[in-house]
Parts: C-alpha cells; sequence; structure tokens
C-alpha cells in the first residue's frame, strides 16, 4: 500500500467529515457481487489449520492485504445444492421447497438506497451458457429474480453509446406514448379496485403499483435520457460467439463492470460467472465443468476441475490489479468498492451448501486476515452482509437471517 | 344407583377418549415419542393443538391411517375400531382445522409466461412466437407455475410484457401490400460450404447410385499409422481443388455423413430466410453401414435431424425442426412445414452415427479404412414463405381488410419503423440473390385509413372479446379510443397509433388475469388454461354464452372436444412436466466416459417418452395402475434400443406392446425419471425416494434438518451409495425420515443415471472389463464395479427384494395412485393448492372411476365435474 492510500486509510478510520473537506469529493462507495455457481475446491480454497494461505489463495498473494476470506459461514435453512444461488445474497431458506419465497437480496436493498443518484440504480450481469439456475443472485422485493445481461455488446451501448438524434426522438416518442399506455392502465386498475373483493384486491394492488413503479421509471428514464453518457476509452467489443472461452469473456465482462463503476454509471453491480455446460477453453480441459465438480473424488477429474478454478481465480486477482490500477480521488477504485467473491456450494461434489468460500476485497476494510468460524455450526453469511451494509453508510442492523454484524472484521 | 353411576362414569370415558385423539396418542404412541423418550426426535406430548400445527397432526392422522405408526413389531397395538375412531374423529377435526386456515376458493391469478405466450400466440394466429425467454420466471408451489400464491406481479414483469408484446407485433404486422416472394430450390450438398471442408479431409464422403463416387476418391492416408495423424497430408492440397472443381462442386452426388455434428453449425445448409414465415423442408435420406471402404446395409435405420440456429449463434445448440429416420441403402424422403424467423440458418445433422472424439479424417486410415454407422443425404429442398391469403391471418386479426398502402411523407406524420431487408452476410446469400432491387429497398408501406376512430372502433369490436375472453361493453372500448386520439394527435401513424392500443390492451388486467371460477364465461377461460394451456375458442365461449357449459353433458361433451383438439398437446407437455418434473432434465449432463451411449439422439427418445405416455393414459381412459404397469412403452427406435426392446425401427414415437414381466413402460421405467433424479454421474436414492412419495404419492417427504451434511459420492468404485447412506440410517435420528424416503429409491437403483438397467455400477476406477465392450459403436472405456442390491421395505412394512417387487406393490396400491394422480391434476386444473379439507372431495372423485380400475381419462372428467374445480367450494 503506497503512502497516499494508507494517509486515506487512516484518515477514513478517525473522522471522515473532516477528510471529505480536506480532499475533493470522494467518490461514492460501491458493492460488487460476484457468484460463481460452481463454487470452489475447499481442499484447496480453504488454509489447512495452522497455515496462513492454500493453494487457490496463493494464486491472489499480491494482493493479500486487499482481501479477507472467511470459513465456517453459511446461511441458516439454505440447503438445495444448486436451487441455493438464488438465495446468495437473500438468504431466503430451503429454496428446493415447493413453497419456497425468495427475499429481497442485499445488492437490491443497496440500490434503494444508493441507486437514486446513477442512470442505472443497479446492473446484473452474467457469464453463462444458456439459462441456468443461479444466471443472477439480485432478488426483488417481491421475491423475484432480476434477469442480468450476458452480452458485453448490449451492455456496453446501454452504458456509452448515445443514440443518434433520430434514435433519441424515438427514444422520446416512446417514452411519451408508455406514459400514454400507463395513464389509461392507471385509470382502469382504479377502478377495478374498486370493483373487486378484498381477495382479488390484493392481487389488483400489486398490478396497481407495478403501474405506478413503471410510470416514475419513466420519469427517470425522460430525465436520464436528456443527459449525455459518459466517454470511455475503451472500444465497443462485440461478444465472444463460443461460450467454452469463459475465461476472456469473464475478462470482459469484468472490463466493463470496471468501467460502469468508474464512470458513476451505477453503483451496484451484481456479476453470476457460470461454467454450467461449458467446457472452459484451459490447457488441459477436455470435460464440461459441471460434469468434473461430481468428481466422486477421483483424481483425474480433481486436477481438471482445479485447472477452470485456478483459472478463474487469475482472472480475478487481474481483475483486482486493474481495480487498483484505476486512480480516483482519495485512493483507486478498490478502496471505495466492496467486492464480494463466493459461491453458495460449499462442496460441489456432495452438494453442500455450508462452509461457503468467501472473499471479501476492498471497500475499505481493514483486510490481510483469514477469519475462522465454526466448520461445525457456521455463523450465519448474512453478518458479513449486515457488515458491508454498515460500511456502506447504510443504516442496518439486520439482514435476513442474519444474527449481529461479523465478528472480526473491521473498517 | 352405583352400578348406574359406574356405567355412566364408563360411558363418560368411553366418550372421551373417542372425543379426544391425546386419548388415543396417550395409550399407543406415549411409549416411544412421549417428552423424555422423544424417539426420533418426535414429541408427541409436547404437540399443539391441531390450528396450532396441523402440519403435524396431518402427519401423524396419516402415519395411522397408512398403518406405518404404530411400527408392526410393537407388542400392543390398538384394535381395528380404536384406530378407525381415531383416524375419523382427526378427519373431522383436522377438516375444519384446514378449512379455517385455507382461504376458501379459487382465487384470481395472473397468466403463467407460458399461458401468456399460448394466448398472444392464438389471439394472433402465430404459427411461431418464442417470447417465454424475454418474460421473468414464474415462481412454483408444490412444483406448480399455476398456483395464484406464486405468482407476483412486479414493474419487471409488466416491462418485460410490453417487450413481449412488441416482438409478437413485429411479426404479426405486414409491411407490404404484396406478398414476399416465394424462394423454391433444392439444394445439392456437394457445393456447400461446410461439406466441402468436410469431403475434402474424408469424414464426409461423396456418393452415387449408393457407392462411392469416382469423382472424389474415398479418402485414405496413414494406413501403417495407429490413433490421431491429423488432417495433413500430401494428398489434401489437390482433393482442396478437386472439392472445388464444378465436378464435384456442382455434382448432384449424395454426401455420406461418417461424423456427427459437434457444436451447431457443421453440416450447414448454406440458407436462411430473409423474411419470417412457413417454409416448406424436404430432404432426401438414407442410411448405411461405412465398411471397406463403402456404403453396405445396416440393419436397423440411421436417424437425422434439422435445427434451427439463431442468426449469430450458430455455435449453439439450436432448435430441433425436426427428425427424419434414414433406412438401410434405401433413400426416404421426409417433408415438414415448419415457421423459420429470418436469418435462421438451417442445419443438418446425422444424430445415429457415434462420436468417439476424433474425426475420421484426423484418424489413421481414414475413411477407407474407417469402419461404423454413417448417414447419408441426397438432397436437401426450401419452399417459402408460404402465405396462402395476403395479408396474412396474423395482419388482419389486428387491421382487418383495411388497406396496406405507400406512405406519403411531407405531412409531420411520423413514419413507421422498418427493419432493412438484409441477407445473412459472409457466405449465406442464396435467397437475397433473388430479390430485385425493388424487392430488397422496399417503397415503404403501412396500413391506412381515413376514418382512423371508426375504423379502430370496429377493429376493437372484435378484438376486445377474444382478448378479454368475454363479450365487451361499447364503453370499455372508449378508453382505448381515446388512447388512439391522442397518439394520432402526437403525430404517430395509424400503425404505430394502434400498436400502442394493442400493447395497453394485452397488458390490461381482463387479458393479464384469470377471474376465479363464477359462472359459465369464467369457467370456459378455466376449462381452457387447463386442457389447452391457452385461451378458449369461440366454440367454447359460446357454450359459456348461452349458460349452458356447467351441465354436466355440455360440459362433458366440451372436455372430449378439447382433448381432440391438437391444442391438448400443449396440456399433455405442459402438465406432464411440471407434474413429473420433467424441466430438471436438462439440469445435467451424463459424464461422457461412464454413459458414452447417452447423446442426442438417445436424449431425445427419453424426452418424449414421458408427455407421450400421460397422453396415452388419459386418452384411452387407462387404469391407474397403468401409470407403473402398463404393460407397454412409448418408443422411438434409439429409446427401444437402450431399453432392449428389440424391432422398434425409426424416429417417431409410438406404442409398443411389452411381456408383463417387463420392467419398462410406467413412469418407474422411463429413463426420464431416472435421468432427472441423478445428477448424470452418480444416482441418488435419497432424491429419486423424493420423487417417488411426492409425484407419484402425493406425500413429499420433510425437508432435511439444518446443518446436515451431505454425502460425499465416490465413483471410484470401492463404495456403492448403499453402503454410504446407511451411515445416515442407523442414525436413528435420521433413521425416522430415511426408512420411509429411501425405499423407493433402492428398488430403483437398478436403473443408472441414464436409466439403463445395470446389476453391476460403471466405475471409471476399479472393476471388471464390461461385456459391451468392442461390441458397440461407441468407446466404452467404464469399467464394472460392486453389484447393485435393490431390496427394500415400505413404510408400512412391506418388503421388496427387487425392482420388479416393488413395481408389483406399488401397482396394488391402485386408489392411493389415482388419488395422488387427480391432487396433482387438480393443483395444475384449479391454480389451488390441495389442502387436508380438499381429501374428502378427492376420494369421492377417485371412488366414482373405480369401476373401471379408476381410468385416468374418467379421473380428469369427474374433476372437471366436481366443485374442487368448478367453484372450489367445499
Amino acid at each position: 500500500m503506497n503512502r497516499r492510500d494508507f494517509l486515506f486509510a487512516a484518515g477514513a478510520c478517525l473522522a471522515l467529515p473532516a477528510l471529505a473537506k480536506a480532499a475533493d469529493k470522494l467518490p461514492p462507495k460501491r458493492l460488487l457481487a460476484i457468484h460463481v455457481p460452481l463454487g470452489m475446491m475447499p481442499a484447496f480454497f480453504f488454509p489447512k489449520a495452522g497455515e496462513a494461505s492454500s493453494p487457490y489463495l496463493d494464486l491472489l498473494a499480491k494482493h493479500r492485504d486487499q482481501f479477507t476470506t472467511f470459513s465456517g459461514l453459511s446461511h441458516p435453512g439454505v440447503d438445495g445444492n444448486h436451487h441455493a444461488g438464488q438465495c446468495f445474497l437473500s438468504g431466503a431458506p430451503h429454496p428446493g421447497q415447493p413453497t419456497f419465497r425468495n427475499s429481497l437480496s442485499l445488492d437490491q436493498l443497496v440500490a434503494e438506497k444508493m441507486g437514486e443518484d446513477t442512470r442505472f440504480a443497479s446492473l446484473g450481469v452474467a457469464v453463462r451458457q444458456g439459462e441456468h439456475y443461479a444466471d443472477s443472485v439480485a432478488v426483488s422485493r417481491s421475491g423475484v429474480t432480476l434477469p442480468s445481461e450476458a452480452s458485453a455488446e448490449k451492455l456496453y451501448r446501454r452504458l456509452f453509446v448515445a443514440g443518434t438524434p433520430e434514435e433519441k426522438a424515438a427514444t422520446m416518442r416512446r417514452i411519451a406514448a408508455g406514459g400514454s399506455v400507463l395513464d389509461l392502465l392507471l385509470d382502469k386498475a382504479k377502478r377495478l379496485e374498486k370493483s373487486s373483493d378484498p381477495q382479488d384486491r390484493a392481487r389488483l394492488d400489486q398490478y396497481f403499483q407495478s403501474i405506478r413503479e413503471l410510470e416514475t421509471r419513466l420519469q427517470r428514464n425522460l430525465a436520464w435520457e436528456n443527459r449525455p453518457k459518459p466517454k470511455v476509452d475503451y472500444p465497443m467489443p462485440k461478444d465472444i460467439a463460443d461460450a467454452n472461452e469463459v475465461v476472456a469473456r469473464s475478462h470482459l465482462m469484468f472490463d466493463l463492470v470496471r468501467l460502469a463503476l468508474q464512470t458513476d454509471s451505477t453503483r451496484v453491480v451484481t456479476l453470476s460467472l457460470s461454467t454450467f455446460s461449458v467446457v472452459p477453453h484451459v490447457p488441459g480441459v477436455k470435460n464440461e465443468t459441471h460434469g468434473l465438480t461430481h468428481h466422486g473424488n477421483e483424481p483425474d477429474k480433481i486436477a481438471e476441475l482445479r485447472k477452470i478454478e485456478e483459472a478463474q481465480l487469475a482472472v480475478f486477482s487481474e481483475m483486482l490489479a486493474a481495480f487498483r490500477d484505476t486512480r480516483e480521488t482519495g485512493g483507486n477504485l478498490l478502496d471505495r468498492t466492496q467486492v464480494l467473491y463466493g459461491s453458495c456450494l460449499g462442496n460441489a461434489n456432495s452438494h453442500s451448501n455450508q462452509n461457503l468460500p468467501m472473499i471479501l476485497a476492498g471497500g475499505g476494510f481493514r483486510h490481510g486476515q483469514h477469519l475462522n468460524f465454526d466448520t461445525v455450526n457456521n455463523t450465519p453469511l448474512a453478518n458479513l452482509y449486515v457488515s458491508m451494509l454498515q460500511n456502506l453508510g447504510v443504516e442496518a442492523d439486520k439482514f435476513a437471517t442474519s444474527t449481529g454484524t461479523l465478528r472480526g472484521l473491521r473498517s | 344407583m352405583r352400578k348406574l353411576l359406574q356405567s355412566c362414569a364408563l360411558f363418560a370415558g368411553a366418550l372421551a377418549s373417542a372425543a379426544e385423539p391425546r386419548v388415543f396418542l396417550e395409550k399407543h404412541c406415549y411409549e416411544c415419542h412421549d417428552k423424555e423418550t422423544k424417539k426420533g426426535g418426535l414429541d408427541l406430548e409436547s404437540l399443539g393443538s391441531e390450528k396450532q400445527q396441523l402440519d403435524h397432526w396431518i402427519k401423524i392422522h396419516d402415519a395411522v391411517a397408512d398403518g406405518e405408526m404404530p411400527p408392526a413389531k410393537k407388542k400392543s397395538q390398538p384394535t381395528a375400531s380404536e384406530k378407525a375412531a381415531f383416524v375419523a374423529e382427526l378427519d373431522t377435526r383436522l377438516t375444519a382445522a384446514s378449512t379455517a386456515a385455507h382461504p376458501a376458493g379459487t382465487q384470481l391469478r395472473r397468466l403463467t409466461r407460458q399461458e401468456f405466450e399460448n394466448s398472444l400466440k392464438d389471439l394472433l394466429a402465430l404459427p411461431r412466437l418464442d417470447i417465454t425467454g424475454m418474460l421473468l420466471a414464474d415462481g412454483r408451489v408444490s412444483g406448480y407455475d399455476k398456483i395464484a400464491s406464486g405468482l407476483d406481479l412486479s414493474p419487471g414483469h409488466l416491462a418485460a410484457y410490453q417487450e413481449a408484446i412488441e416482438k409478437a407485433l413485429d411479426v404479426a404486422i405486414a409491411t407490404q401490400s404484396t406478398a414476399p416472394r416465394v424462394y423454391n430450390k433444392r439444394i445439392y450438398p456437394a457445393g456447400l460450404f461446410k461439406f466441402g471442408a468436410n469431403l475434402s479431409h474424408g469424414q464426409y464422403v461423396l456418393l452415387k447410385d449408393k457407392q462411392p463416387d469416382p469423382a472424389l476418391p474415398v479418402r485414405g492416408g496413414f494406413e501403417d499409422k495407429k490413433g490421431h495423424v491429423g488432417f495433413e497430408g500430401p494428398d489434401l492440397k489437390d482433393r482442396g481443388a478437386l472439392v472445388k472443381s464444378p465436378a464435384v462442386a456442382q455434382s448432384q452426388s449424395a454426401v455420406g455423413l461418417l461424423n456427427p455434428n459437434l457444436a451447431g453449425y457443421e453440416a450447414a445448409m448454406n440458407v436462411a430466410p430473409i423474411f419470417a414465415g412457413n417454409y416448406r423442408l424436404r430432404l432426401s435420406v438414407w442410411g448405411f453401414r461405412w465398411a471397406n471402404g463403402r456404403p453396405n446395409p445396416c440393419g436397423a435405420p440411421q436417424a437425422a435431424v434439422l435445427r434451427a440456429h439463431e442468426e449469430g449463434k450458430q455455435q449453439e445448440g439450436g432448435r430441433l425442426l425436426s427428425a427424419f429416420t434414414a433406412p438401410s441403402m434405401e433413400s426416404k424422403e421426409g417433408e415438414i412445414v415448419t415457421w423459420l424467423d429470418a436469418h435462421e440458418s438451417i442445419v443438418f445433422d446425422p444424430v445415429s452415427v457415434p462420436w468417439n472424439g476424433l474425426r475420421i479424417g484426423q484418424v489413421a486410415g481414414r475413411a477407407a479404412k474407417h469402419v461404423g454407422p454413417g448417414v447419408a443425404l441426397d438432397w436437401f429442398e426450401i419452399e417459402g414463405p408460404l402465405n396462402p391469403v395476403w395479408p396474412p391471418v396474423s395482419h388482419t386479426r389486428l387491421f382487418g381488410q383495411l388497406p396496406i398502402k405507400p406512405f406519403v411523407p411531407g405531412s409531420d406524420i411520423v413514419p413507421p419503423r422498418r427493419e432493412k431487408i438484409r441477407s445473412f452476410g459472409g457466405y449465406l446469400p442464396s435467397m437475397y440473390l433473388d430479390l430485385t432491387a425493388a424487392e430488397r429497398t422496399p417503397k415503404l408501406e403501412t396500413v391506412s385509413s381515413e376514418q382512423p376512430v371508426e375504423d379502430a372502433r370496429k377493429l376493437l369490436a372484435d378484438f376486445l372479446p377474444h382478448a378479454f375472453r368475454r363479450d365487451v361493453t361499447a364503453s370499455e372500448i372508449e378508453p382505448y379510443l381515446k388512447l388512439l386520439q391522442t397518439r394520432l394527435e402526437a403525430k404517430d401513424c395509424f400503425e404505430d397509433a394502434m400498436r400502442r392500443v394493442y400493447v395497453a390492451i394485452l397488458t390490461s388486467p381482463e387479458f393479464l388475469f384469470l377471474p376465479a371460477p363464477a359462472d359459465d364465461t369464467t369457467l370456459a377461460t378455466r376449462l381452457a388454461y387447463w386442457l389447452w394451456n391457452g385461451p378458449p375458442d369461440d366454440a367454447l365461449l359460446a357454450a359459456a354464452r348461452n349458460r349452458s357449459l356447467h351441465r354436466p353433458e355440455i360440459l362433458r361433451n366440451q372436455i372430449d372436444r378439447l382433448l381432440a383438439d391438437s391444442r391438448s398437446e400443449r396440456f399433455y407437455q405442459d402438465f406432464a412436466r411440471q407434474w413429473l418434473e420433467l424441466g430438471r432434465l436438462d439440469e445435467t449432463n451424463p459424464d461422457p466416459l461412464l454413459y458414452p451411449e447417452y447423446r442426442f439422439l438417445l436424449g431425445q427418445g427419453v424426452a418424449n417418452e414421458t408427455p407421450s405416455f400421460v397422453r396415452e393414459l388419459i386418452t384411452k381412459d387407462l387404469p391407474a395402475r397403468s401409470l407403473v404397469k402398463p404393460g407397454f412403452a412409448m418408443l422411438t427406435q434409439r429409446l427401444a434400443e437402450h431399453y432392449g426392446i428389440a424391432g422398434v425401427t425409426g424416429v417417431e414415437v409410438r406404442k409398443v406392446a411389452l411381456p408383463p414381466e417387463s420392467l419398462r413402460g410406467g413412469l418407474l421405467g422411463q429413463a426420464s425419471i431416472h435421468k432427472l433424479t441423478a445428477n448424470g454421474t452418480t444416482t441418488s436414492p435419497v432424491k429419486r425416494g423424493v420423487w417417488v412419495s411426492d409425484r407419484l404419492l402425493d406425500s413429499p417427504a420433510p425437508p432435511p434438518p439444518p446443518g446436515i451434511s451431505a454425502v460425499d459420492p465416490d465413483t471410484r468404485g470401492t463404495t456403492t451409495i448403499r453402503e454410504q447412506l446407511n451411515k445416515h440410517r442407523t442414525d436413528p435420528n435420521c433413521a425416522a425420515c430415511h426408512a420411509k424416503i429411501d425405499a423407493p429409491g433402492f428398488a430403483l437403483e437398478a436403473f443408472d443415471p441414464v436409466g439403463g438397467l445395470r446389476s453391476r455400477y460403471r466405475s471409471n476406477g476399479q472393476g471388471d472389463l464390461p461385456t459391451e465392450k468392442g461390441r458397440t459403436d461407441w468407446k466404452v472405456e467404464y469399467k464394472l464395479g460392486p453389484s447393485v442390491d435393490a431390496s427394500g421395505e415400505l413404510r408400512d412394512g412391506r418388503a421388496f427384494r427387487d425392482t420388479s417387487a416393488f413395481v408389483d406393490l406399488l401397482a396394488s396400491d391402485e386408489e392411493k395412485l389415482a388419488r395422488a394422480f387427480v391432487a396433482h391434476l387438480a393443483r395444475y386444473a384449479t391454480g389451488s393448492e390441495v389442502s387436508f379439507a380438499d381429501r374428502a372431495e378427492i376420494r369421492r372423485i377417485v371412488a366414482q372411476t373405480k369401476a373401471n380400475g379408476y381410468g385416468l381419462g374418467s379421473l380428469l372428467h369427474a374433476l372437471a365435474q366436481s366443485p374442487l374445480f368448478i367453484s372450489h367450494s367445499r
């Protein structure tokens, strides 16, 4: 850590308002949550007793003072193996059960609080092949999993490409037309509410609220339509057609996420890196990833899976480096961005949802440690989320199944 | 007097024990399940009231009623009358508690995303509409997306609906006054780009009159070596030139394919439609066994498919258009009429040809030495877009007969947007070449109206009743006409202004929501969304309009009509998928080393067997026991081979009679069920047991307690899953549930993760050589490990020594199978959960059909006539 970073960090611990006066306006704090649906083999991720590092953590060695790792964390009541992906950020219990209802995810709560000032309240992004369980970890208040964008090109357009004057005019017309349609529907909904019985009213009320919410969004879109999009020194990417190019696709998405945060287009990003149905283009890898995660303890399969997981961690390491190299007032992008990297699976071979592999980087926390919680009776992962919320300036002492903040993690 | 008092006390005591279930519990259950002993973690002494802990009391009721508890080995047992009184009393109390706990009646709910798509499709008469992927996923309750409590509505939903409607309107609205030019061409494969490359390398061969065509010699080379040698060779340059020369490139010879497609874009037809529409595709194929450098008879036919790839996604899977049977050494023509979107590219794939890791052109000896199955393509034809009328029906649904005229520029009216007419670049120009310059850049035309509001009024007077599935009053049309006027004033052209109106209609609550059945019209709607997964047609609405639909004979006739209509296929597919969890089939890919026999063609047979089976059971009104012991199976050729059933040829699904001792045919013998309850590598008796309990018997297993460590499967061949699970079953806390859950799973251990019968587990580690090694067209590299033990014991103590014995036990529980079927069908049909209070009605429905062995068709009719469906009143 260079002297300037250290000063900033030390200042942040003392008295933030004073620092804010001294520096140019500090960049806002952000949240980037990365989900790896197929997990990481615990034998290589977690440090063994008495050891400081592990084979996988060694790959991130040059960033060691920038992140914290955890063992013994999971969401109580969240089982259902792959189904747990949709609960990674919400902690809603028993996702595999017929009666399951999901709940608000961490990133969407943060988006509610911090999303007003940016073009996009949040962004959901994915690297994937086909539709699978954990293409998105963002969940709305009503328990609906929000869609994620898998096309780098489309994402770039949304973020940085202004329309031509004709396109703009067309968009304005579309917004106006949309408004007229909503007026009609609002009117209808009001009338229907009066005439229906109480049971039905609750359902129709959801409809009513949705229309109103769309109206609000339309107004916001109108306002943003009139503001120019940021310029970036990065060419428009072309989507990588081969789904097996997972490493290249991940690089590309990480780049775009970094640009989105840097330009304050959004402050909340979720990213799902799925290798389901993919034979990653990594030397020595010939088999589809999910099949490999059910290695049955066969050494050949474990070795092949390890190559895939190491490749993914290498991309993550490069992302951290790129964030650190992105200068901002008062420091770098990583200082002001909480980066969560983990999985809903503690052990893909046995489909265990306990003892989840988790990394927290950046965000101005004091890092460089491995926090050990009880691997038999896990500590709620949501405790970490409460600590993260507080660090982001969100007033919260509870989230989902939390029992407090996470012991040992300090800002 | 004393005697009188005594007998009064006795009498009162007897009344008390009859009335109070806890007395029974204390007498027969507390020995193991009181506060101190708590056997299996169950403490009955501290149990709350029926209202407070309804689910627990229901489990107690069922455990005693089904004979599970008290366990048979307990010495003192309740008498038959004690048990009956206890169960009856609990039944009454629980029915009351359940009625109070659950909202009465089917609720208002929104359309599921599949229903939304089907509604748009039918409304706009579109042959194909693929928009469910644009919509947000529905919530599921008890595995069904039809249930009101799982169907919320958020702004995200509405935004997605709007996008999907715009896409549907893009397809439906005609943008020109005359039909697009019909393209009609026969394509010979030898000149196609990808075929040429493969012909050069030698995994495709040029064939004339069913023999190698001397115009391009069969490729040999490196005969002295073994295994992988690469494509290069001294002959490659000359071959390349030969393939490009007119003798080959313009040849009408057939091409024999010795390798299947690896990923998408291999044997591409080099043609993509410019205009979306219906196309007639024809081809001629035949199968052979390649040996000694030439085609030979192959016995059973081969198979090939045509797929369509979305623009820009040539590498990925593609969607299946149709499969074709390729008989041995005999050309067979196949034809389909199918909807193609613009710029979808057509690809051919010889799916019966196995893939063994290398292309023939890379292997020593190449085609000259190769031995294996092959499929030959003689020619391929494409004709379309087929438009028997113009403008198409979808357009007239929206705009009637209003003329499509040139757009007049000059006024400040904004012209409608049009997609450019373009070809797929690179080496796929075919259809574009036929278009004239005027057709490539057509004049801007749009539907026009001299009196927009009046014309719109007429259009909506027809459209709205169809969209809202009921009659509409004139005042209901007004708001939409006002919207039209607003948009016209904002300078929209008529076409765009009407688009806004249609978006508004199709996001109105009258379209999006299904009301609870209250009268004949709402009954018609619910019936259609049950049996067609889509909106009612005019005939059904007419029956509703004259208030006759609820009459039993009319209702019965309408149900028969709906089931006979082709739209019922949507019900069979969707219900089978939801009931039997077929959506899980795509979740796993079988390990290619352990299960090399599983490729696309087998997957297709596996996926088609179950919905066809469900359709057969219902349409032929077969008895409930047929669910597990039908005496027939719904098979394709490949699936029959997989099951070891001889004499079935061709790609179509058909009914095949089976000998009585066969394990195949019923749900427990179907590979789809085996695959979806496994993970592609290993089977799980727990998963399968859970599936049987929940989907076949409607008694779902409880979830695992928190903090349970999962089993770490081991496929190195030393330990079986049964041995590993035993550790859990010997723990009394685990055994309580697992004793019940696992039994069906153990019976099904005889089936591997891809539905094959096995007596030994396959392993990648230790084991013996399988007898099939060297005898199959695919490479066998797995070994055979420990033996399979498929014995077990049911919840009520009945033991079975193998899979067949288990199936017989289940088949004998016909009434239970029937009740479970009705419960599941009721969830789908009514969009409501099935509660304890509904059991009496379900029992009544089932009893009605006892005479014909609880025929599934009869059960469906009985459900439709019951208050459960009609008004969901109790």
